[in-house]
């Protein structure tokens, strides 16, 4: 009983980041929030259960039918970072981040042609790419704190409910978190795998938080900005 | 596992773990930060609530003291000499005058009567004595006896008389929202009757004005302060601020009403 009980929870939570997408674009169409940053999001979050399901699809079914780098889901990780970290760059403009190091207009093109870069001349698009997913954190990161400090900085105080603080608040739990398990993931594939295999389950357990902060954030009532 | 797999474990984790501590302590300190910047807005914004109460109540005091000198002038000094005008007029012996002359001293005696009487009701409704003298709901009542009398208006006064006088100037500036309302409605609602009640409940004492005419509704109140034109209004909005009091309008089918709630503590005037 304990065996099979532990079986469906170790699916429930390999296929989480795929179902878990789906309670905030829920939330999303049930509040009608279709205000432009949280367009984006929704946008984001759809390619994510797309994107996610093929990658449970691809190790459920695929993996052993097909030879090749199509029956492995790698690709589709490196894929998801690139998607992610795109969709929160145009978030962060929409939301209106205010920093000359920070403008969208090169930081978008630079950090794509890093990443094409990294395809190219180092790593192999099939397999995950720690670069890579360290390039998301580093980006992403940067992009959180820039939005805390103008926070601080600003006059204007969001008496009521602040829906891009929270979904900030959830990227960066979900960034800090899992910077150290993308930064050293191909090495530890290759010199401790069991331990890669557990602590991917504690990026899937923030990767739930990070949506359920998306879902607060869609389901709290308009702000109000007091100057 | 090799020792370099353990290595690198341990980095992981320790990575992770200062992570989490940072992001937590990161996100406590802006907490923190926002808390304290709202703490300090709220602060700012009492402090620039006082000081405009402070304006309003200056300008307040400048008007009543203003209408004050005024009622006092039209009292002794017009209505004086208008009543030795009167006195003089008593005395002109008619006697030897013509019948057309006799009719037009007899009009000058009563048309003098008649501004004696209105430089009176003026002074009064500038500064009302009555309600120095005898409190609020006195003050109250001896200004409807002279509308009704006045107005084709039928008036019905029920003022709870367990409630004293207010402090602090509470009471003139209670009596002025009452006599602009009731202006308003002379001069704008087309009332037939009108009735005023008070009554203290909890930490407050209302007075509710309700007539059959065309009233507010709150929305119409709030567009209206703000135009130009009505002085009146925001008059009463000042008054209103400066007590610290609620005032809600109502329209209905039947009828429409004027409630104001003054801060009291039980019911007992603060």
């Amino acid at each position: 009983m304990n065996y099979i009980s532990d079986n469906i929870f170790q699916a429930l939570l390999d296929w989480s980041e795929a179902w878990i997408t789906l309670i905030p674009l829920a939330m999303y169409f049930f509040r009608k929030k279709y205000v432009h940053a949280y367009k984006i999001v929704a946008v984001y979050l759809i390619l994510a259960f797309i994107n996610n399901s093929a990658e449970g699809f691809t190790i459920a079914v695929l993996y052993y039918r097909v030879k090749g780098v199509f029956g492995t889901n790698n690709w589709l990780y490196n894929l998801h970072s690139v998607f992610l970290t795109v969709c929160f760059i145009l978030f962060f403009r929409e939301i209106g981040i205010r920093s000359k190091w920070l403008n969208t207009k090169w930081i978008l093109p630079l950090y794509l042609i890093t990443v094409g870069s990294i395809f190219l001349l180092s790593d192999d698009f099939f397999i995950i790419s720690s670069k890579v997913f360290a390039i998301e954190g580093i980006v992403l990161l940067v992009y959180c704190v820039s939005f805390f400090l103008q926070r601080l900085k600003d006059d204007e105080i969001y008496l009521d409910f602040d829906a891009p603080l929270v979904i900030v608040t959830g990227l960066t739990i979900y960034e800090s978190v899992n910077f150290f398990i993308f930064l050293f993931f191909n090495l530890l594939m290759e010199k401790a795998v069991a331990f890669a295999g557990s602590i991917w389950d504690v990026h899937n357990w923030v990767y739930i938080i990070f949506c359920l902060f998306i879902t607060y954030a869609f389901y709290g009532r308009t702000r109000l900005i007091y100057r | 596992m090799g020792e370099q797999g353990s290595y690198i474990v341990s980095l992981v984790m320790v990575g992770i773990g200062a992570m989490l501590i940072l992001v937590i302590a990161f996100l406590l300190t802006f907490n923190h930060s926002q808390r304290r910047k709202f703490r300090h807005r709220q602060e700012m914004m009492t402090l620039r609530e006082e000081q405009q109460n402070l304006l309003i109540e200056a300008a307040i005091k400048a008007e009543e003291s203003e209408r004050k000198r005024i009622a006092e002038e039209l009292h002794d000094d017009v209505g004086a000499l208008l009543s030795a005008t009167k006195l003089y007029m008593h005395h002109i012996d008619t006697g030897p005058l013509k019948e057309t002359d006799r009719l037009s001293h007899e009009k000058c005696i009563e048309l003098l009567g008649e501004s004696i009487g209105k430089v009176r009701t003026i002074s009064h409704n500038l500064h009302s004595i009555m309600m120095e003298d005898m409190g609020l709901n006195e003050g109250i009542r001896s200004f409807l006896r002279k509308l009704e009398q006045s107005n084709s208006l039928s008036i019905i006064v029920e003022l709870d008389e367990s409630y004293g006088s207010f402090t602090g100037g509470k009471d003139i500036n209670i009596y002025r929202i009452i006599q602009e309302l009731c202006n308003n409605i002379l001069k704008h609602a087309d009332a037939q009757a009108l009735t005023i009640r008070s009554w203290p409940e909890n930490k407050h004492v209302n007075f509710q004005l309700q007539h059959d005419g065309k009233g507010l509704s709150q929305e119409m109140f709030e567009q209206l302060r703000f135009q130009s034109n009505g002085l009146g209004l925001k008059n009463i909005q000042n008054r209103v601020a400066l007590l610290k009091g609620i005032i809600l309008f109502d329209v209905n089918d039947m009828n429409s009403s004027v409630l104001l709630k003054i801060p009291a503590e039980n019911g007992v005037p603060a």
